[in-house]
């Protein structure tokens, strides 16, 4: 099946309640091949489309999945700080950059999630295998973050660049990471009202990485790279702090390095293409996909794919946090 | 500022004394389920409570104004000299006063940067540590630790949150004394007792817990110590069917399957009893009467006299897994056709009785029988008729065995049989006797009434060899020279058939001399991606060039190398080429993906991950740029050891895959346990793709359990487009075999990547 016309690029932006939590899927514009893999996507959260950026097909295959028109006046776009009272009346959804805008004031690295934390101190606890506790990490950059410093720092890698997180679960050992755990759980707190949002937004980069890396035939390790590449990319913004700083403590592997920092390398060009998406400019990630080769329907399904891991990842802090 | 610390300390010390105060009321109802916080220490936590405050207010009277500004919290001097450090929140050193430089050692300038755990002595033996922020709250903890010098001292510990203006944690505070000092010095002012943590509230402590609880992804149960439910979470009743109203005050009996025995259940509470907890998996009922397999870690919670106050359960539903995993396990080892193992299973299970005729040094006899005439039964009427009667021989020869005889379908028209505790060598010849008899009678299929013979091989075991491969290929032998005029259709392996053990030592000492005299050398067979078609790795294959017989395949070698123990040295230098291979096409520009090398079972010791690092390092090759290949016969083995080999191994930075995966006996449950990131699809699975409806549900099967565990799919031995394209849509990731390229020699290897050679594999 060779279509006449190439497919255009699905994507998805979070947008979120007026108090900033990330509440629902956007979608710009785009197809798929097949519309069954939206399934799932709307029972998570609010599923909204632009009814003019679609075709009258796909749009009535969005609405038999779930997905309602996005009623224009709805949604408000905030690039700054967001401040609720602000917000145009009749607002229900908030767009926009806010998010990327600089905290308060710089956290700096510490601060962990509670949640994540308690959660590992569970599967710690009834020993559980290191994929479990593998995924539960994925979940979490601040967490993982500091997990790759705390490795790098005590030296036990013997100065290895850490490629994967179970290779830094492996390293530290089960009894090392269940003090460890004790300890960030100790000083855990909530963040500031940007990183819900900033949270589902790293989730969707690094699936969505992790899933083109596949898509473009690189192997496993190198989408496990790519996965930690999306992870960390949002951290500088998340801590306020410049990302070079931010990795300094960090033993990464060179082309995570490369790829967050110069936007170098197979990662590099991967979270490049990401980013043109996530700014809107479909156009340019198209002409980038085809560049790499990528099929423009596997693109499709891992950002659908991506925004179900992100629901996932959502679903799971919010539930803990009541 | 030393001031803004200091008197936070201060009004953290008065607002612990608060809520301390009102605490003491406010544990209450419903949370019976965590039992075992007790809070009688609230006197003494008073005291000391009393004792920081005044230490503080010294310290503040007396702190000189640092120079250093935050975020290095100063931890300025106590009078007392006691260690103080401030950690931030991941952890890492911001403050290190005098007291600390003094207990360990390093000066605030080596210590400030690195994190807390630098102090961690090796031999710590801390449970107390582990349990210090959660369980005890507050309470001082003695620990071991060690100094610059590398000796071990004992500390007495506690932990307290630093909290900025706002409220917010903004730091740690660890209070440290050498433990002997502070128990002599408790009654003296001199050495104030350290202060306790403030982080979470024992009512704080006991919400989140219970919030845990409720929305952990696990069914929590919880029973007290009569056996009656007092409580569940809504991942049990989602996983259960039954409401918390329905179950609180039952007992678990409702949620009993019947499927495991009392005597079973009486095994769990008697582990429980003993060591506090059991884990396994058990079948559950659910409310709508369905059974499921769940995967359970059951705990006792004792109260302070140590008799059981509560049991709680954790369960996960794995009906999931264990159907693909059963469903795997069915297709794996047993002949769909006659319903009987197949050959690796027959495999298993002789090397099952084998053992065990070891010990008992009993006769064992393996026989293989080929059935007559069914080849021309199936050219003249028809497949299916040929099968139904290939079934009906099947019946035959197992309402002729005893239970305990072993029979399989090893392959075609050939049948296995293994009998157990034979007297003599000649009952044997009895049994083949009793299976040729059984064939007298004609067979009904298909409407038509088949005869059908048989001739049979037979080995002895303790005669004729002591393990099943050799056991296998004797009765293999012998059944081939049964001469199909004679009267007896049987015979027995003897010595002179087998010309190929004389091979074998021939053969031995040409290898040896082959290994040292440089006739190894590796071929390397691309694996290239599904996705793009792009070579991304490639595996390592031996081949020996025989100074006469040319070009010898490793499966003529390899099983001998194995036998004799020559595995480890060939072993050995296929690590060592391959890495100094790799160097060279460092050396030379190529980039090269990871090369996959074969390990043997025999290899896998306690030496293997330093010697991996040694060749790695002699060549300066980086760990990323190595898998390591294993077989699945190494899980089954001794697990715990290799697991721990395993672990170190990928801890170096290297990749796991499992080669010819399905074969073997490695359920999904034992699969996870490995650190393995890559399975290999097996290629007697490969070959009856897309055709075979068997191989396909095997390999979607697998392909399933893979995706599961994130694990990478590479099928092996993929010889034709139909197979690319199923193994494509199956959401395999990569292949290798005949459609791409055999393996090839290093040059022609390098060639191909340079040249960018791909498969098309778009769709």
């Amino acid at each position: 099946m060779t279509p006449t016309v190439p497919l255009a690029l699905l994507f998805f932006r979070v947008i979120a309640e007026l108090n900033g939590r990330p509440a629902a899927l956007l979608l710009d514009g785009g197809s798929l091949a097949s519309a069954e893999a939206l399934d799932g996507l709307a029972d998570a959260m609010p599923c909204l489309f632009r009814p003019e950026a679609v075709d009258g097909a796909f749009g009535a295959a969005l609405q038999a999945h779930g997905w309602r028109p996005l009623a224009p006046a709805t949604l408000c776009r905030v690039d700054e700080r967001l401040v609720a009272e602000f917000l145009p009346k009749g607002a229900a959804w908030v767009d926009g950059d806010w998010c990327m805008a600089p905290p308060p004031k710089a956290t700096g690295a510490q601060a962990a999630s509670r949640v994540t934390a308690l959660q590992m101190v569970q599967l710690v606890a009834v020993d559980a295998d290191t994929h479990e506790i593998e995924a539960l990490l994925r979940r979490d950059p601040t967490l993982s973050y500091n997990l790759l410093r705390l490795v790098n720092s005590l030296g036990v890698g013997g100065g290895r660049r850490i490629t994967s997180f179970s290779q830094a679960l492996l390293l530290l050992g089960r009894q090392q990471l269940r003090r460890w755990l004790n300890l960030m759980l100790f000083a855990a707190r909530q963040g500031d009202v940007r990183s819900n949002m900033l949270l589902a937004r790293v989730a969707m980069r690094a699936r969505a990485l992790e899933l083109l890396a596949k898509a473009r035939g690189l192997d496993k390790g190198t989408q496990e790279q790519a996965f930690m590449a999306g992870m960390f990319s949002l951290l500088g913004v998340l801590f306020g702090m410049p990302l070079a700083e931010v990795l300094a403590p960090l033993a990464l592997g060179e082309a995570v390095h490369a790829a967050l920092l110069r936007r170098e390398g197979e990662l590099g060009m991967l979270l490049t293409l990401y980013e043109a998406a996530e700014k809107g400019d479909l156009e340019g990630a198209a002409a980038q996909v085809d560049g790499l080769q990528i099929e423009r329907d596997d693109f499709n399904l891992a950002m659908v794919d991506a925004a179900l891991w992100m629901q996932g990842a959502v679903r799971e802090s919010q539930a803990a946090h009541g | 500022m030393a001031e803004t610390l200091l008197e936070r300390c201060l009004r953290l010390a008065r607002a612990a004394r608060a809520l301390e105060a009102a605490v003491g009321v406010g544990v209450g109802a419903g949370q019976a389920v965590l039992a075992g916080a007790d809070d009688a220490d609230g006197d003494a936590l008073q005291a000391t409570l009393a004792e920081l405050e005044a230490a503080l207010t010294v310290a503040l009277a007396a702190a000189p104004v640092p120079a250093a500004p935050p975020p290095n919290l100063p931890v300025e001097q106590a009078a007392d000299q006691s260690a103080l450090i401030a950690l931030d929140l991941a952890g890492y050193v911001t403050g290190w006063n005098d007291g600390a430089a003094a207990l360990f050692g390093y000066s605030a300038e080596a210590a400030i940067g690195q994190h807390a755990f630098f102090l961690d002595a090796e031999e710590a033996d801390d449970p107390g540590a582990a349990e210090l922020f959660m369980e005890q709250g507050g309470k001082v903890v003695e620990v071991l630790r060690r100094n610059q010098q590398g000796d071990t001292v004992r500390v007495a510990m506690s932990v307290s949150l630093i909290e900025d203006e706002a409220g917010e944690a903004a730091g740690m505070l660890v209070t440290m004394a050498p433990a002997a000092l502070s128990w002599r010095g408790a009654a003296s002012l001199s050495v104030p007792a350290p202060a306790p943590a403030m982080a979470l509230s024992e009512s704080d402590k006991l919400r989140l817990h219970a919030r845990i609880i409720e929305d952990s992804e696990q069914g929590v149960l919880i029973t007290d110590a009569d056996e009656r439910i007092v409580s569940c979470n809504a991942a049990f009743s989602r996983i259960t069917g039954y409401g918390a109203d329905e179950l609180i005050g039952r007992t678990p009996e409702l949620l009993r399957s019947g499927v495991q025995d009392a005597e079973f259940r009486a095994r769990v509470r008697a582990t429980i009893h003993g060591e506090g907890s059991w884990r396994g998996e058990i079948v559950g009922k659910r409310k709508n009467g369905e059974l499921f397999p769940q995967s359970v870690s059951i705990s006792v919670v004792r109260d302070a006299h140590g008799a059981i106050s509560h049991t709680f359960s954790l369960f996960s539903d794995i009906s999931v897994h264990k159907d693909a995993e059963a469903r795997m396990q069915r297709m794996a080892n047993y002949d769909t056709l006659t319903g009987l193992p197949n050959r690796s299973l027959f495999n298993h299970l002789v090397d099952q009785m084998l053992s065990e005729a070891r010990r008992a040094t009993e006769y064992g006899a393996v026989l293989v029988v080929e059935v007559d005439r069914l080849a021309a039964v199936s050219d003249s009427l028809g497949h299916e008729v040929a099968a139904q009667a290939l079934a009906e021989v099947g019946r035959r020869f197992r309402a002729a065995l005893r239970d305990a005889d072993i029979l399989a379908r090893l392959d075609g028209v050939k049948f296995g049989v293994a009998l157990p505790f034979i007297e003599k060598r000649e009952h044997a010849g009895l049994v083949a006797r009793k299976l040729l008899a059984t064939l007298h009678a004609p067979i009904d299929a298909g409407g038509h009434k088949l005869r059908v013979g048989a001739h049979i091989g037979i080995a002895v075991y303790l005669e004729d060899s002591t393990d099943t491969a050799s056991l296998m290929r004797y009765a293999e032998v012998a059944v081939t020279r049964v001469d199909l005029n004679a009267d007896e259709r049987f015979l027995f392996y003897s010595e002179e058939m087998d010309q190929r053990a004389k091979d074998r030592i021939r053969l031995e000492n040409e290898l040896r001399a082959g290994l040292s005299n440089g006739q190894l050398e590796l071929h390397y067979q691309p694996k290239v991606s599904l996705r793009s078609g792009r070579i991304v790795g490639a595996e390592a294959l031996i081949r020996w060039r025989h100074p006469e017989r040319g070009m010898v395949r490793p499966d003529e070698f390899i099983p001998l190398a194995e036998e004799t123990g020559l595995i480890l040295e060939i072993g050995d230098w296929v690590l060592d080429e391959a890495c100094r291979q790799i160097a060279a096409w460092r050396t030379a520009g190529i980039a090269m993906p990871p090369v996959a090398v074969n390990l043997s079972a025999r290899q896998f010791d306690r030496k293997l991950p330093a010697f991996v690092q040694s060749v790695l390092e002699r060549h300066a090759v980086q760990p990323g740029q190595i898998m390591l290949e294993i077989t699945e016969s190494l899980l089954v083995g001794g697990a715990v050891n290799v697991i721990a080999i395993m672990n170190e191994l990928v801890a170096m930075g290297l990749a796991l895959a499992l080669d010819d995966f399905g074969t073997g006996y490695s359920s999904l449950a034992y699969l996870k346990k490995f650190p393995i990131s890559t399975l290999k699809i097996d290629r007697a699975f490969v070959v009856g793709l897309p055709d075979e409806e068997n191989d396909c549900a095997i390999a979607r099967a697998i392909v399933t359990m893979a995706q599961q565990l994130r694990q990478e799919i590479v099928a092996e031995g993929v010889e034709t487009v139909e197979q690319m394209k199923f193994l494509r849509d199956l959401g395999c990731d990569q292949l290798q075999g005949w459609l791409f390229s055999p393996a090839v020699p290093a040059e022609a290897f390098a060639a191909m990547l340079k040249e960018g050679k791909r498969l098309e594999v778009a769709r």
